[in-house]
């Protein structure tokens, strides 16, 4: 891609002190027929640079919420930022001035990639008119001819077989996984500094998303940019995160490094949601169910919002009265858990008892 | 009851006997004209009381057309369906409301698949109704069977999440006494922690009634936690069936192989040591499928052979359940 003004030369994963993207205290109250809840409390988090932060839960955990807010999607009738600071690059974002948010930052240094492509591209628009669209929002002085030339390079980057002619057709004459990979196309259009990929790939064929894994990468890999991998697939997870963010009814319960998650988890809902996953490449012993089911935002638990659920409380007061905060168990391993000294001792006897049920 | 299989001797029928069974869908082209797409292709299996198939393979691979032709939902071109060695495709009318009794289905979608008119009770009782056998008693017992209290009986499927309606629905699958259940991507809508407490009930419910599940999937953790032996479509074609612990430790067949290395596994240690096989390319329009192998055109082990005819399933020298539709299958890598 010699001469392509699209891409910066990606240097490796800088360490700089600075972290890329920070979230404080990032809280989003969403208002139904019901009254106002608190879909996501205090949320806070770092993204480094040419980092992938992994951010894993379940339906209603509050991770995709979290994600259109970072991009400035919010509708504000039913959904709103209470509180928070987003600090993109050392810059406060968000702060003020909405619409210019929009503007500036989304497509341009923060982009994104949803689940379903069908729906998410415009079904009357050529594909290259939707990509030429976001280079010209935030490249305005591009002639038509560069802009066409910067299409067609996009979608080769991305695999799209004979882009010229590709560029002119619609979203329906693509496959599920041509739509991803377009959609790819658009989000890196700008040389984003954060790429946020919501379940990017499940809503395809596991072939399929093989592949828009590889495309993924190479698009990093090419533009520098980090990302935010939100999915409810522990595989991929492990496969492509450097450091994961475990969320449980609107926080982060458990974070740390990809290893220390999966191979050291402290906090109860992560070693549960670990046991509870059928393995593709070894025989299992039982699986581990959770007992319950995940609280409706509206109803959300007091003190630790894991405690209706957790073998581990067993009525102990601290977990129904107080919300944990997060401790370090090892630098950089947090686990949101009153009794985290405790979790590796209940893992083991957790695995031993699925062995013995198992026989 | 005559048997039709002779070949299979003095020894009773399994319980479903799938043979060359084709079904085939009209596609509209332009005008009057129109083309035949096979949806399910000359599959044959064979599923034993109390066992569990898995059948895996990629959206449009025909596993749900399969599920439901065995159902009679959608009608066979050709072959056979035999439930204890008799025929469901050749029978009529009341006989065969009566084996169908016997094959009941849970479908992946509990937000569509219950009547959010009716409630918990009449939602399991209406096969109850049907077969003239209504007894609360029994729906009491169907609901405490599935893990839920018969408090909720009252309520209705709008009340539920989506694990306790999936729970609702084995219930009402179960109120006939089937010997067999038909689970279309039963598990696919849950979250992880739910789908555990659905895979275990299912697990449960088959030791203690003897149930025979053909479990149709895309998810293959699920189905090597859950299935005796397993079934890989692709394009309308079984291309790979045996042992379930045959298969996902020796897969013969290249598109099996890929699909298996294709699964991210949940162990970041894995990460750099496997080498995964990407399929290049989407699955071929089913309507015009390569001659031959169906697979050739994304395989990376095709030769000039496999554009012949399609493969017949040949037995693996070891295991002569192990069978794959391969001219060239991975029997001679070290094991």
């Amino acid at each position: 891609m010699a001469g392509c003004p699209a891409f910066r030369r990606f240097e490796g994963a800088s360490v700089s002190d600075q972290p890329l993207l920070s979230v404080r205290g990032l809280t989003i109250d969403i208002s139904t027929r019901k009254g106002t809840s608190t879909a996501v409390e205090g949320l806070s988090f770092e993204l480094g640079r040419g980092e992938v932060l992994g951010i894993v839960g379940e339906s209603g955990s509050g991770k995709s919420i979290t994600m259109l807010a970072l991009m400035g999607l919010l509708s504000s009738d039913s959904a709103a930022l209470t509180a928070g600071q987003i600090t993109l690059d050392g810059q406060a974002l968000y702060s003020d001035d909405l619409s210019r948010y929009r503007r500036e930052t989304r497509g341009g240094a923060m982009a994104m990639i949803f689940q379903e492509p069908m729906t998410s591209l415009n079904p009357v628009l050529t594909i290259g008119a939707q990509i030429g669209s976001t280079l010209r929002q935030h490249q305005p002085g591009l002639s038509s001819a560069d802009l066409k030339a910067r299409v067609v390079k996009l979608l080769a980057l991305v695999g799209v077989p004979e882009p010229e002619r590709r560029s002119r057709q619609y979203p329906h004459e693509y496959s599920g996984g041509m739509r991803q990979r377009a959609m790819i196309a658009m989000a890196i259009a700008n040389d984003p500094k954060v790429l946020i990929a919501d379940e990017p790939t499940t809503a395809l064929d596991v072939t399929v998303q093989a592949q828009i894994m590889e495309v993924l990468a190479a698009a990093r890999a090419r533009t520098g940019a980090s990302m935010l991998l939100v999915t409810h697939d522990l595989g991929l997870i492990a496969e492509n995160a450097d450091r994961v963010l475990v969320m449980y009814g609107g926080r982060v319960v458990e974070q740390g490094t990809v290893t220390e998650i999966f191979e050291r988890p402290r906090h109860p809902y992560t070693i549960g949601l670990l046991r509870s996953l059928p393995a593709i490449d070894r025989e299992q012993a039982s699986l581990y169910a959770i007992p319950g089911q995940p609280p409706a935002v509206s109803e959300r638990p007091s003190g630790c919002v894991f405690h209706p659920r957790c073998e581990m409380a067993q009525g102990r007061a601290p977990c129904s009265a107080e919300r944990p905060p997060m401790h370090e168990v090892v630098p950089g391993h947090g686990s949101a858990c009153h009794y985290a000294q405790e979790t590796r001792g209940w893992a083991d006897d957790l695995a031993s008892r699925l062995v013995e049920a198992a026989q | 009851m005559t048997s039709r299989t002779p070949a299979e001797g003095q020894t009773a029928p399994p319980l479903l006997a799938v043979e060359n069974l084709v079904t085939a869908f009209r596609v509209r082209r332009s005008g009057w004209r129109s083309d035949a797409l096979r949806a399910v292709n000359d599959v044959s299996f064979a599923l034993e009381r109390g066992r569990t198939l898995g059948l895996v393979g990629e959206s449009g691979c025909g596993k749900s057309t399969l599920g439901r032709t065995i159902l009679n939902l959608t009608p066979a071109l050709s072959g056979s369906v035999r439930f204890e060695g008799v025929d469901l495709l050749s029978l009529s009318g009341a006989r065969r409301r009566d084996y169908h009794r016997r094959i009941q289905v849970v479908f992946q979608d509990p937000y569509s698949s219950l009547d959010p008119r009716f409630t918990v009770h009449d939602v399991i009782a209406e096969p109850l109704h049907i077969h003239n056998a209504y007894d609360p008693v029994r729906v009491e017992e169907l609901i405490r069977g599935v893990g839920l209290s018969p408090s909720v009986l009252d309520l209705k499927p709008a009340q539920f999440s989506g694990g306790q309606r999936q729970r609702i629905a084995i219930a009402r699958a179960l109120a006939l006494n089937p010997d067999m259940l038909i689970l279309d991507e039963a598990v696919s809508a849950l979250d992880v922690s739910i789908q555990a407490q659905v895979l275990n009930l299912l697990k449960d419910l088959q030791r203690r009634e003897t149930l025979s599940y053909l479990f149709i999937s895309h998810n293959l953790g699920v189905v090597r936690h859950i299935a005796d032996d397993v079934a890989v479509m692709y394009l309308g074609r079984i291309v790979e069936i045996g042992p379930t612990r045959s298969i996902f430790a020796h897969p013969r067949h290249p598109y099996t192989r890929a699909l298996l290395s294709a699964v991210p596994a949940p162990d970041p240690r894995r990460k750099t040591s496997r080498d995964r096989i990407v399929l290049q390319g989407d699955p071929p329009n089913p309507l015009n499928p390569p001659e031959g192998c169906a697979f050739r055109s994304r395989c990376y082990r095709a030769r000039p052979e496999c554009a012949a005819a399609p493969p017949a399933l040949m037995a693996a020298p070891d295991d002569v359940r192990h069978r794959a539709a391969c001219l060239f299958p991975h029997d001679d890598d070290p094991k």
